[in-house]
Protein backbone atom coordinates (compact mmCIF):
# COMPACT_ATOMS: atom_id res chain seq x y z
CA UNK A 1 0.00 0.00 0.00
CA UNK A 2 1.69 3.10 -1.06
CA UNK A 3 -1.20 5.63 1.05
CA UNK A 4 1.23 8.73 1.99
CA UNK A 5 -0.26 11.22 3.72
CA UNK A 6 0.97 14.55 4.21
CA UNK A 7 3.74 15.49 6.81
CA UNK A 8 3.04 16.96 10.31
CA UNK A 9 5.28 18.54 13.45
CA UNK A 10 5.03 15.13 14.85
CA UNK A 11 6.63 12.81 12.17
CA UNK A 12 9.20 13.52 9.19
CA UNK A 13 7.89 13.45 6.00
CA UNK A 14 10.48 10.48 5.19
CA UNK A 15 8.57 8.04 8.07
CA UNK A 16 5.85 8.27 6.76
CA UNK A 17 4.14 5.57 3.90
CA UNK A 18 1.00 4.88 5.22
CA UNK A 19 -2.24 6.62 6.43
CA UNK A 20 -1.60 5.45 9.65
CA UNK A 21 1.20 7.24 9.70
CA UNK A 22 -1.00 10.08 10.32
CA UNK A 23 -1.44 10.18 14.03
CA UNK A 24 -4.68 12.47 13.68
CA UNK A 25 -6.13 10.21 11.09
CA UNK A 26 -5.44 7.19 12.97
CA UNK A 27 -6.84 8.69 15.91
CA UNK A 28 -9.91 9.18 14.29
CA UNK A 29 -10.74 5.56 13.20
CA UNK A 30 -9.94 4.51 16.14
CA UNK A 31 -12.66 6.54 18.08
CA UNK A 32 -14.83 5.90 15.29
CA UNK A 33 -15.23 9.43 13.81
CA UNK A 34 -14.75 8.94 10.50
CA UNK A 35 -17.83 8.80 7.61
CA UNK A 36 -18.80 5.11 6.74
CA UNK A 37 -17.71 5.78 3.26
CA UNK A 38 -14.12 6.82 4.92
CA UNK A 39 -14.10 4.51 7.20
CA UNK A 40 -14.95 1.40 4.73
CA UNK A 41 -11.81 3.06 2.63
CA UNK A 42 -9.07 2.48 5.25
CA UNK A 43 -10.76 -0.56 6.39
CA UNK A 44 -10.04 -1.83 2.85
CA UNK A 45 -6.51 -0.47 3.25
CA UNK A 46 -5.74 -2.32 6.45
CA UNK A 47 -6.41 -5.67 4.28
CA UNK A 48 -3.71 -5.08 2.40
CA UNK A 49 -0.93 -3.58 4.96
CA UNK A 50 0.70 -5.52 7.73
CA UNK A 51 2.50 -2.49 9.31
CA UNK A 52 -1.14 -0.56 9.13
CA UNK A 53 -2.44 -3.01 11.08
CA UNK A 54 0.44 -3.24 13.45
CA UNK A 55 0.07 0.48 14.21
CA UNK A 56 -3.38 0.72 14.48
CA UNK A 57 -2.94 -2.06 17.37
CA UNK A 58 -1.04 -0.14 19.01
CA UNK A 59 -2.40 2.57 19.05
CA UNK A 60 -5.57 1.13 19.56
CA UNK A 61 -4.08 -0.38 22.76
CA UNK A 62 -2.73 2.61 23.91
CA UNK A 63 -6.01 4.26 23.48
CA UNK A 64 -8.17 1.45 25.15
CA UNK A 65 -5.80 1.85 28.47
CA UNK A 66 -6.32 5.31 28.89
CA UNK A 67 -9.88 4.95 28.24
CA UNK A 68 -10.08 1.90 31.14
CA UNK A 69 -8.50 4.36 33.03
CA UNK A 70 -11.59 6.99 33.04
CA UNK A 71 -14.07 4.30 33.16
CA UNK A 72 -12.34 2.72 36.42
CA UNK A 73 -11.84 6.63 37.68
CA UNK A 74 -15.66 7.08 37.31
CA UNK A 75 -16.54 3.75 38.65
CA UNK A 76 -15.34 4.46 42.16
CA UNK A 77 -17.09 7.83 42.15
CA UNK A 78 -20.10 5.99 41.10
CA UNK A 79 -19.56 3.73 43.88
CA UNK A 80 -18.59 6.54 46.25
CA UNK A 81 -22.08 8.12 45.45
CA UNK A 82 -23.93 4.73 45.68
CA UNK A 83 -23.03 4.42 48.97
CA UNK A 84 -23.66 7.88 50.36
CA UNK A 85 -26.66 7.83 48.67
CA UNK A 86 -27.78 4.47 49.84
CA UNK A 87 -27.67 4.58 53.85
CA UNK A 88 -30.83 2.95 54.55
CA UNK A 89 -30.37 0.45 52.43
CA UNK A 90 -29.37 -1.75 55.18
CA UNK A 91 -32.83 -0.75 56.59
CA UNK A 92 -34.24 -1.57 53.44
CA UNK A 93 -32.40 -5.40 53.59
CA UNK A 94 -33.44 -5.66 56.71
CA UNK A 95 -37.15 -5.34 56.34
CA UNK A 96 -37.08 -7.71 53.23
CA UNK A 97 -35.33 -10.02 55.16
CA UNK A 98 -38.34 -10.14 57.58
CA UNK A 99 -40.63 -10.11 54.82
CA UNK A 100 -38.87 -13.07 53.38
CA UNK A 101 -38.99 -15.41 56.28
CA UNK A 102 -42.91 -14.43 56.97
CA UNK A 103 -43.27 -16.11 52.78
CA UNK A 104 -40.45 -18.85 53.22
CA UNK A 105 -42.46 -19.84 56.74
CA UNK A 106 -45.89 -19.52 54.85
CA UNK A 107 -44.45 -21.29 51.85
CA UNK A 108 -43.71 -24.35 54.25
CA UNK A 109 -46.76 -24.33 55.59
CA UNK A 110 -48.52 -24.43 52.15
CA UNK A 111 -45.87 -26.78 50.75
CA UNK A 112 -46.84 -28.81 53.74
CA UNK A 113 -50.34 -28.97 52.98
CA UNK A 114 -49.76 -29.76 49.47
CA UNK A 115 -47.53 -32.59 49.97
CA UNK A 116 -49.69 -34.26 52.80
CA UNK A 117 -53.10 -33.77 51.68
CA UNK A 118 -55.21 -36.16 49.61
CA UNK A 119 -55.58 -33.41 47.42
CA UNK A 120 -54.11 -33.21 44.42
CA UNK A 121 -51.29 -30.69 44.11
CA UNK A 122 -48.97 -29.23 41.76
CA UNK A 123 -45.65 -30.83 42.83
CA UNK A 124 -43.40 -28.02 41.42
CA UNK A 125 -43.08 -24.80 39.65
CA UNK A 126 -42.37 -25.40 35.72
CA UNK A 127 -40.32 -22.94 33.03
CA UNK A 128 -41.55 -19.34 32.70
CA UNK A 129 -43.78 -19.01 29.74
CA UNK A 130 -45.25 -16.33 27.49
CA UNK A 131 -48.53 -15.25 27.48
CA UNK A 132 -50.09 -12.99 25.06
CA UNK A 133 -52.89 -10.76 26.53
CA UNK A 134 -55.55 -10.11 24.45
CA UNK A 135 -56.58 -6.52 23.60
CA UNK A 136 -59.68 -5.20 24.95
CA UNK A 137 -60.88 -3.26 21.92
CA UNK A 138 -64.24 -3.84 21.04
CA UNK A 139 -64.10 -6.20 18.52
CA UNK A 140 -62.71 -8.68 20.79
CA UNK A 141 -65.59 -11.22 22.30
CA UNK A 142 -66.31 -11.05 25.62
CA UNK A 143 -64.93 -14.46 26.10
CA UNK A 144 -61.89 -13.75 24.85
CA UNK A 145 -60.86 -10.62 27.14
CA UNK A 146 -59.52 -12.91 29.91
CA UNK A 147 -55.67 -13.68 29.85
CA UNK A 148 -54.99 -16.54 27.34
CA UNK A 149 -52.21 -18.44 27.90
CA UNK A 150 -50.15 -20.62 25.73
CA UNK A 151 -51.45 -23.47 27.37
CA UNK A 152 -54.95 -23.43 28.27
CA UNK A 153 -54.20 -25.70 31.33
CA UNK A 154 -52.10 -22.86 32.98
CA UNK A 155 -54.69 -20.31 33.05
CA UNK A 156 -54.72 -20.75 37.03
CA UNK A 157 -51.85 -20.11 37.55
CA UNK A 158 -52.23 -16.43 35.76
CA UNK A 159 -51.74 -15.11 39.36
CA UNK A 160 -48.32 -15.51 39.24
CA UNK A 161 -47.67 -13.47 35.99
CA UNK A 162 -47.36 -10.36 37.71
CA UNK A 163 -45.11 -12.15 40.29
CA UNK A 164 -42.03 -12.23 37.49
CA UNK A 165 -43.26 -9.22 35.27
CA UNK A 166 -42.93 -7.12 38.43
CA UNK A 167 -38.99 -7.91 38.01
CA UNK A 168 -39.12 -5.42 34.94
CA UNK A 169 -41.37 -2.77 36.69
CA UNK A 170 -38.95 -0.04 36.76
CA UNK A 171 -38.58 0.30 33.45
CA UNK A 172 -42.61 0.16 32.62
CA UNK A 173 -43.24 2.30 35.13
CA UNK A 174 -40.77 4.95 33.48
CA UNK A 175 -42.24 4.29 30.20
CA UNK A 176 -45.58 4.94 31.37
CA UNK A 177 -44.44 8.34 32.69
CA UNK A 178 -43.12 9.51 29.58
CA UNK A 179 -46.26 8.72 27.80
CA UNK A 180 -48.04 10.51 30.26
CA UNK A 181 -46.30 13.38 29.72
CA UNK A 182 -46.56 13.39 25.85
CA UNK A 183 -42.82 12.98 25.26
CA UNK A 184 -41.88 10.66 22.56
CA UNK A 185 -42.52 7.13 23.19
CA UNK A 186 -41.92 3.46 21.63
CA UNK A 187 -44.41 3.81 19.71
CA UNK A 188 -42.85 6.16 17.06
CA UNK A 189 -40.64 3.56 16.68
CA UNK A 190 -42.49 0.40 17.08
CA UNK A 191 -45.94 -0.63 16.02
CA UNK A 192 -48.08 -3.21 15.81
CA UNK A 193 -51.69 -3.61 14.19
CA UNK A 194 -53.27 -6.77 15.42
CA UNK A 195 -55.76 -9.25 13.25
CA UNK A 196 -57.48 -12.53 13.68
CA UNK A 197 -57.95 -14.75 11.44
CA UNK A 198 -58.54 -18.37 10.82
CA UNK A 199 -55.87 -19.85 8.72
CA UNK A 200 -51.72 -18.07 8.80
CA UNK A 201 -52.05 -14.77 6.39
CA UNK A 202 -48.61 -16.48 4.70
CA UNK A 203 -47.44 -18.68 2.34
CA UNK A 204 -43.99 -18.44 4.29
CA UNK A 205 -46.39 -20.54 7.03
CA UNK A 206 -45.41 -23.62 5.41
CA UNK A 207 -48.20 -26.28 4.90
CA UNK A 208 -50.86 -24.08 6.47
CA UNK A 209 -53.66 -25.46 8.19
CA UNK A 210 -56.99 -23.86 9.24
CA UNK A 211 -56.24 -23.23 12.93
CA UNK A 212 -57.08 -20.08 14.50
CA UNK A 213 -54.46 -17.74 14.41
CA UNK A 214 -54.16 -14.55 15.86
CA UNK A 215 -51.42 -12.24 14.44
CA UNK A 216 -49.70 -8.73 15.08
CA UNK A 217 -47.19 -6.89 13.06
CA UNK A 218 -44.28 -5.42 15.00
CA UNK A 219 -41.99 -3.11 13.81
CA UNK A 220 -38.67 -3.86 15.21
CA UNK A 221 -35.82 -1.98 15.70
CA UNK A 222 -32.07 -3.02 15.40
CA UNK A 223 -30.59 -1.39 18.53
CA UNK A 224 -26.86 -3.08 18.79
CA UNK A 225 -24.89 -3.90 15.59
CA UNK A 226 -22.18 -5.80 15.65
CA UNK A 227 -19.01 -3.65 14.27
CA UNK A 228 -17.26 -6.73 13.46
CA UNK A 229 -15.73 -7.02 9.87
CA UNK A 230 -16.61 -10.45 9.55
CA UNK A 231 -19.83 -10.27 11.10
CA UNK A 232 -20.54 -7.33 8.39
CA UNK A 233 -19.21 -9.58 5.93
CA UNK A 234 -21.77 -12.55 6.40
CA UNK A 235 -24.49 -9.83 6.99
CA UNK A 236 -23.82 -8.37 3.26
CA UNK A 237 -23.41 -12.21 1.93
CA UNK A 238 -26.49 -13.21 3.49
CA UNK A 239 -28.14 -9.81 1.90
CA UNK A 240 -27.60 -11.06 -0.89
CA UNK A 241 -28.93 -14.53 -0.64
CA UNK A 242 -31.93 -13.16 0.98
CA UNK A 243 -32.29 -10.90 -2.29
CA UNK A 244 -31.71 -13.18 -4.45
CA UNK A 245 -32.78 -16.69 -3.83
CA UNK A 246 -35.39 -16.69 -0.97
CA UNK A 247 -35.54 -19.89 1.38
CA UNK A 248 -37.81 -20.13 3.72
CA UNK A 249 -35.64 -20.88 6.64
CA UNK A 250 -37.15 -21.71 10.35
CA UNK A 251 -35.26 -22.69 13.62
CA UNK A 252 -36.42 -22.94 16.98
CA UNK A 253 -34.58 -20.41 18.71
CA UNK A 254 -32.75 -21.70 22.04
CA UNK A 255 -33.36 -20.10 25.20
CA UNK A 256 -31.74 -18.92 28.30
CA UNK A 257 -33.51 -19.15 31.27
CA UNK A 258 -36.24 -17.08 29.66
CA UNK A 259 -39.19 -18.13 27.20
CA UNK A 260 -40.09 -21.14 25.36
CA UNK A 261 -42.03 -22.08 22.43
CA UNK A 262 -41.47 -18.98 20.14
CA UNK A 263 -40.33 -19.86 16.75
CA UNK A 264 -38.00 -18.02 14.51
CA UNK A 265 -38.57 -18.19 10.19
CA UNK A 266 -37.42 -15.81 8.02
CA UNK A 267 -39.96 -14.69 5.81
CA UNK A 268 -39.66 -12.38 1.63
CA UNK A 269 -42.05 -9.41 1.04
CA UNK A 270 -42.39 -10.95 -2.28
CA UNK A 271 -44.95 -13.38 -0.28
CA UNK A 272 -46.82 -10.62 1.11
CA UNK A 273 -50.02 -8.25 -0.24
CA UNK A 274 -49.25 -5.23 -2.28
CA UNK A 275 -50.97 -3.46 0.52
CA UNK A 276 -48.42 -4.74 3.14
CA UNK A 277 -45.69 -4.67 1.18
CA UNK A 278 -46.40 -0.29 0.86
CA UNK A 279 -46.81 -0.35 4.53
CA UNK A 280 -43.35 -2.25 4.80
CA UNK A 281 -41.70 0.34 2.36
CA UNK A 282 -43.42 3.33 3.55
CA UNK A 283 -41.45 2.59 7.60
CA UNK A 284 -37.78 1.38 8.11
CA UNK A 285 -37.65 -1.43 10.55
CA UNK A 286 -37.58 -4.90 10.96
CA UNK A 287 -41.18 -5.91 9.73
CA UNK A 288 -42.25 -8.47 11.95
CA UNK A 289 -45.70 -11.24 11.59
CA UNK A 290 -45.88 -12.28 15.35
CA UNK A 291 -48.39 -14.92 15.14
CA UNK A 292 -50.01 -17.06 17.86
CA UNK A 293 -50.66 -21.03 17.37
CA UNK A 294 -52.47 -23.19 20.12
CA UNK A 295 -48.93 -24.35 21.04
CA UNK A 296 -46.07 -21.95 19.74
CA UNK A 297 -45.83 -18.08 18.80
CA UNK A 298 -43.56 -17.77 15.35
CA UNK A 299 -42.02 -14.66 14.71
CA UNK A 300 -41.51 -14.44 11.08
CA UNK A 301 -38.71 -11.42 9.90
CA UNK A 302 -39.22 -10.31 7.14
CA UNK A 303 -36.54 -9.12 4.38
CA UNK A 304 -33.70 -9.32 7.19
CA UNK A 305 -30.45 -9.26 6.80
CA UNK A 306 -29.14 -12.74 8.80
CA UNK A 307 -28.28 -15.83 7.49
CA UNK A 308 -29.66 -19.55 8.48
CA UNK A 309 -26.32 -19.35 10.43
CA UNK A 310 -27.57 -16.24 12.96
CA UNK A 311 -30.47 -17.91 13.32
CA UNK A 312 -29.56 -21.01 14.26
CA UNK A 313 -27.70 -18.73 17.01
CA UNK A 314 -30.73 -16.60 18.19
CA UNK A 315 -31.99 -16.44 21.87
CA UNK A 316 -34.60 -14.38 22.77
CA UNK A 317 -34.74 -12.27 26.05
CA UNK A 318 -37.92 -10.73 27.82
CA UNK A 319 -36.30 -7.12 28.76
CA UNK A 320 -39.71 -5.93 29.94
CA UNK A 321 -43.10 -7.15 30.16
CA UNK A 322 -43.67 -5.45 26.77
CA UNK A 323 -40.19 -5.83 25.46
CA UNK A 324 -38.63 -8.27 23.81
CA UNK A 325 -35.13 -9.01 22.27
CA UNK A 326 -33.72 -11.17 19.61
CA UNK A 327 -30.16 -11.52 19.60
CA UNK A 328 -28.53 -12.47 17.04
CA UNK A 329 -24.87 -13.03 16.60
CA UNK A 330 -24.59 -9.97 14.15
CA UNK A 331 -27.19 -7.45 16.04
CA UNK A 332 -29.91 -7.11 18.44
CA UNK A 333 -33.50 -6.62 17.67
CA UNK A 334 -35.91 -4.82 20.18
CA UNK A 335 -39.48 -4.99 20.42
CA UNK A 336 -42.18 -3.41 22.03
CA UNK A 337 -45.56 -5.00 22.22
CA UNK A 338 -48.33 -2.13 22.41
CA UNK A 339 -49.69 -2.01 25.92
CA UNK A 340 -53.33 -4.35 25.04
CA UNK A 341 -50.50 -6.74 23.19
CA UNK A 342 -48.42 -6.82 26.41
CA UNK A 343 -46.32 -10.01 27.03
CA UNK A 344 -45.22 -11.34 30.12
CA UNK A 345 -43.24 -14.00 31.60
CA UNK A 346 -45.10 -16.09 34.46
CA UNK A 347 -44.13 -18.84 36.56
CA UNK A 348 -46.32 -21.89 36.08
CA UNK A 349 -47.42 -24.86 37.84
CA UNK A 350 -47.36 -28.29 36.25
CA UNK A 351 -49.32 -30.96 37.66
CA UNK B 1 -31.33 8.50 50.07
CA UNK B 2 -33.64 11.54 49.09
CA UNK B 3 -37.31 11.13 48.03
CA UNK B 4 -36.36 12.52 45.10
CA UNK B 5 -33.69 10.42 44.33
CA UNK B 6 -36.53 7.09 43.99
CA UNK B 7 -38.75 9.67 41.57
CA UNK B 8 -38.95 7.56 37.84
CA UNK B 9 -36.81 9.99 35.80
CA UNK B 10 -37.70 9.70 32.13
CA UNK B 11 -35.13 8.76 29.08
CA UNK B 12 -34.59 12.46 27.89
CA UNK B 13 -34.59 14.18 31.18
CA UNK B 14 -31.81 11.22 31.40
CA UNK B 15 -30.00 12.21 28.36
CA UNK B 16 -30.13 15.97 28.92
CA UNK B 17 -28.68 15.20 32.49
CA UNK B 18 -25.80 13.02 31.05
CA UNK B 19 -24.95 15.79 28.09
CA UNK B 20 -24.82 18.68 31.21
CA UNK B 21 -22.25 16.45 32.83
CA UNK B 22 -24.64 15.61 35.76
CA UNK B 23 -23.26 12.18 36.83
CA UNK B 24 -26.06 12.16 39.24
CA UNK B 25 -28.18 10.34 36.44
CA UNK B 26 -26.29 7.53 36.48
CA UNK B 27 -27.19 6.94 40.42
CA UNK B 28 -30.82 7.10 38.72
CA UNK B 29 -29.74 4.72 36.02
CA UNK B 30 -28.15 2.27 38.46
CA UNK B 31 -31.69 2.16 40.79
CA UNK B 32 -33.96 1.60 37.87
CA UNK B 33 -32.67 -0.71 36.21
CA UNK B 34 -30.61 -2.54 39.14
CA UNK B 35 -33.28 -4.94 40.20
CA UNK B 36 -33.86 -5.98 36.10
CA UNK B 37 -30.62 -6.77 35.95
CA UNK B 38 -29.71 -8.31 39.06
CA UNK B 39 -32.83 -10.79 37.86
CA UNK B 40 -31.07 -11.61 34.63
CA UNK B 41 -27.61 -12.42 35.79
CA UNK B 42 -28.44 -14.73 38.81
CA UNK B 43 -30.98 -16.70 36.52
CA UNK B 44 -28.01 -17.02 34.15
CA UNK B 45 -25.01 -18.30 36.73
CA UNK B 46 -23.94 -15.26 38.10
CA UNK B 47 -24.54 -13.24 41.08
CA UNK B 48 -26.06 -10.11 42.66
CA UNK B 49 -22.30 -9.00 42.55
CA UNK B 50 -21.56 -9.53 39.31
CA UNK B 51 -24.94 -7.85 38.11
CA UNK B 52 -24.66 -4.58 40.19
CA UNK B 53 -20.45 -4.69 38.63
CA UNK B 54 -22.00 -5.09 34.90
CA UNK B 55 -24.28 -2.29 35.62
CA UNK B 56 -22.07 0.09 36.51
CA UNK B 57 -20.12 -0.97 33.55
CA UNK B 58 -22.93 -0.78 31.43
CA UNK B 59 -24.15 3.11 32.52
CA UNK B 60 -20.70 4.07 32.05
CA UNK B 61 -20.24 2.72 29.04
CA UNK B 62 -24.22 4.58 28.21
CA UNK B 63 -22.43 7.42 29.93
CA UNK B 64 -19.56 7.49 27.34
CA UNK B 65 -21.81 7.11 23.94
CA UNK B 66 -23.99 10.10 25.19
CA UNK B 67 -21.28 12.27 25.92
CA UNK B 68 -19.22 11.41 22.06
CA UNK B 69 -22.77 11.94 20.65
CA UNK B 70 -22.45 8.06 19.93
CA UNK B 71 -25.21 7.35 21.52
CA UNK B 72 -28.45 6.50 19.29
CA UNK B 73 -32.06 7.09 21.17
CA UNK B 74 -33.78 4.14 18.95
CA UNK B 75 -34.80 2.46 22.14
CA UNK B 76 -35.50 2.70 25.89
CA UNK B 77 -32.46 3.38 28.09
CA UNK B 78 -33.03 0.20 30.45
CA UNK B 79 -33.48 -1.80 26.75
CA UNK B 80 -29.86 -0.73 25.75
CA UNK B 81 -28.90 -0.90 29.46
CA UNK B 82 -29.75 -4.68 29.59
CA UNK B 83 -27.97 -5.18 25.59
CA UNK B 84 -24.49 -4.08 26.96
CA UNK B 85 -24.99 -5.99 30.35
CA UNK B 86 -25.92 -9.27 28.48
CA UNK B 87 -23.30 -8.74 25.93
CA UNK B 88 -20.64 -8.50 28.89
CA UNK B 89 -21.85 -11.12 31.15
CA UNK B 90 -21.83 -13.78 28.16
CA UNK B 91 -18.16 -12.51 27.43
CA UNK B 92 -17.36 -13.20 30.95
CA UNK B 93 -18.91 -16.31 30.63
CA UNK B 94 -16.97 -17.46 27.89
CA UNK B 95 -13.36 -15.91 29.35
CA UNK B 96 -14.53 -18.11 32.41
CA UNK B 97 -14.93 -21.24 30.25
CA UNK B 98 -11.55 -20.41 27.94
CA UNK B 99 -9.67 -21.68 30.91
CA UNK B 100 -11.73 -24.73 29.72
CA UNK B 101 -11.89 -24.68 26.40
CA UNK B 102 -9.80 -23.02 23.85
CA UNK B 103 -12.67 -22.37 21.42
CA UNK B 104 -13.78 -19.07 22.41
CA UNK B 105 -13.19 -17.24 19.21
CA UNK B 106 -16.84 -17.90 18.32
CA UNK B 107 -17.91 -16.06 21.01
CA UNK B 108 -15.40 -13.01 20.94
CA UNK B 109 -17.08 -12.19 17.74
CA UNK B 110 -20.90 -12.53 18.76
CA UNK B 111 -19.71 -9.56 20.99
CA UNK B 112 -22.13 -7.12 19.42
CA UNK B 113 -22.20 -3.73 20.29
CA UNK B 114 -18.32 -4.35 21.90
CA UNK B 115 -15.96 -2.28 19.60
CA UNK B 116 -12.61 -3.57 19.17
CA UNK B 117 -11.66 -0.79 21.29
CA UNK B 118 -14.31 -1.77 23.99
CA UNK B 119 -13.16 -4.93 23.99
CA UNK B 120 -9.43 -3.71 24.77
CA UNK B 121 -10.49 -1.52 27.04
CA UNK B 122 -10.86 -5.24 29.23
CA UNK B 123 -7.42 -6.21 28.28
CA UNK B 124 -4.66 -6.79 30.69
CA UNK B 125 -2.65 -4.83 28.74
CA UNK B 126 -5.48 -1.50 29.10
CA UNK B 127 -4.83 -2.91 32.80
CA UNK B 128 -1.05 -1.66 32.51
CA UNK B 129 -1.50 1.16 30.38
CA UNK B 130 -4.05 2.49 32.47
CA UNK B 131 -2.10 2.10 35.93
CA UNK B 132 0.77 3.86 33.64
CA UNK B 133 -1.53 6.40 33.33
CA UNK B 134 -1.34 7.26 37.08
CA UNK B 135 1.84 8.01 37.17
CA UNK B 136 2.11 10.23 34.60
CA UNK B 137 0.28 13.36 36.71
CA UNK B 138 -0.83 16.92 36.57
CA UNK B 139 -2.25 18.07 33.75
CA UNK B 140 -1.02 14.86 31.39
CA UNK B 141 -3.51 12.46 33.08
CA UNK B 142 -6.46 14.55 32.98
CA UNK B 143 -6.05 16.16 29.69
CA UNK B 144 -5.18 12.33 28.01
CA UNK B 145 -9.06 11.36 29.73
CA UNK B 146 -10.36 14.48 28.06
CA UNK B 147 -8.77 13.76 24.69
CA UNK B 148 -9.30 9.67 24.59
CA UNK B 149 -11.84 9.08 26.90
CA UNK B 150 -14.53 12.12 27.34
CA UNK B 151 -13.89 12.97 23.57
CA UNK B 152 -13.39 16.55 23.91
CA UNK B 153 -12.19 18.58 21.05
CA UNK B 154 -8.38 20.76 21.53
CA UNK B 155 -10.72 23.60 21.54
CA UNK B 156 -12.79 22.32 24.44
CA UNK B 157 -9.83 21.09 26.04
CA UNK B 158 -8.21 24.58 26.15
CA UNK B 159 -11.29 26.31 27.49
CA UNK B 160 -11.47 23.74 30.58
CA UNK B 161 -7.98 23.32 31.47
CA UNK B 162 -6.92 27.51 30.66
CA UNK B 163 -4.43 26.75 27.65
CA UNK B 164 -3.87 29.29 25.31
CA UNK B 165 -5.63 27.47 22.56
CA UNK B 166 -6.25 24.52 20.45
CA UNK B 167 -2.14 24.32 18.90
CA UNK B 168 -1.14 24.62 22.77
CA UNK B 169 -2.88 21.69 23.82
CA UNK B 170 -2.25 19.59 20.55
CA UNK B 171 1.43 20.16 21.62
CA UNK B 172 0.92 19.11 24.89
CA UNK B 173 -1.10 16.20 24.15
CA UNK B 174 1.50 14.82 22.17
CA UNK B 175 4.48 15.40 24.54
CA UNK B 176 2.12 13.50 27.21
CA UNK B 177 1.67 10.70 25.03
CA UNK B 178 5.26 10.51 24.54
CA UNK B 179 5.79 10.37 28.26
CA UNK B 180 3.03 8.09 28.49
CA UNK B 181 5.01 5.75 26.34
CA UNK B 182 8.50 6.43 28.23
CA UNK B 183 7.23 5.09 31.31
CA UNK B 184 5.22 1.93 29.78
CA UNK B 185 8.71 1.07 27.91
CA UNK B 186 10.34 1.65 31.53
CA UNK B 187 8.02 -0.21 33.16
CA UNK B 188 8.52 -3.45 31.05
CA UNK B 189 11.88 -3.37 30.87
CA UNK B 190 11.37 -3.50 35.03
CA UNK B 191 8.96 -6.27 34.70
CA UNK B 192 11.34 -8.58 32.11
Amino acid sequence: MTNIFPPDAEQPEAEKKYWTDDPELLEQYILGKLSPEEKAQRDAEIADCEPCRKKLQQETAFIAGIRRRGREEMKISLRKKLREKQPGRMIQYNSIALAAAVVIIAVGIGMYKLLFSDIAAPKYFGKRELIFRQPKASSVKPDEEKTETVRPEEESSATDEQLTASEYSAQHSSSKEQEAQGIRSEENILQGTEREETTPPLTAAGGASAVTTKSIWLVGNIIVQSQNISAAEERSSSQKRITGEMKKEQETVRFKNTVEGITLRQGSSSELSKEQQQVMKNESGVHTLVEKHDDKIIFTIFDAPLSKKEFQHAVVHLAADDSLIIDFPSQTIAYHLPPEWSMAAQKTIRK
Amino acid sequence: MSASFFHVHDDSKILEQIRRGDDEALLVLYNNNRKMIISFITRNSGTADDAEDLLQEAVIVLWEKVRSGKFEYTAKISTFLFAVVKRMWFRTLSRRKKEFHEDSFKNERESGELSPLDILVESEQAFTIASSLEKLGEPCKTLLLLYYWEEKSMEEIAAAMHFANADTVKSKKYQCKKSLEKILSNDQHLSA
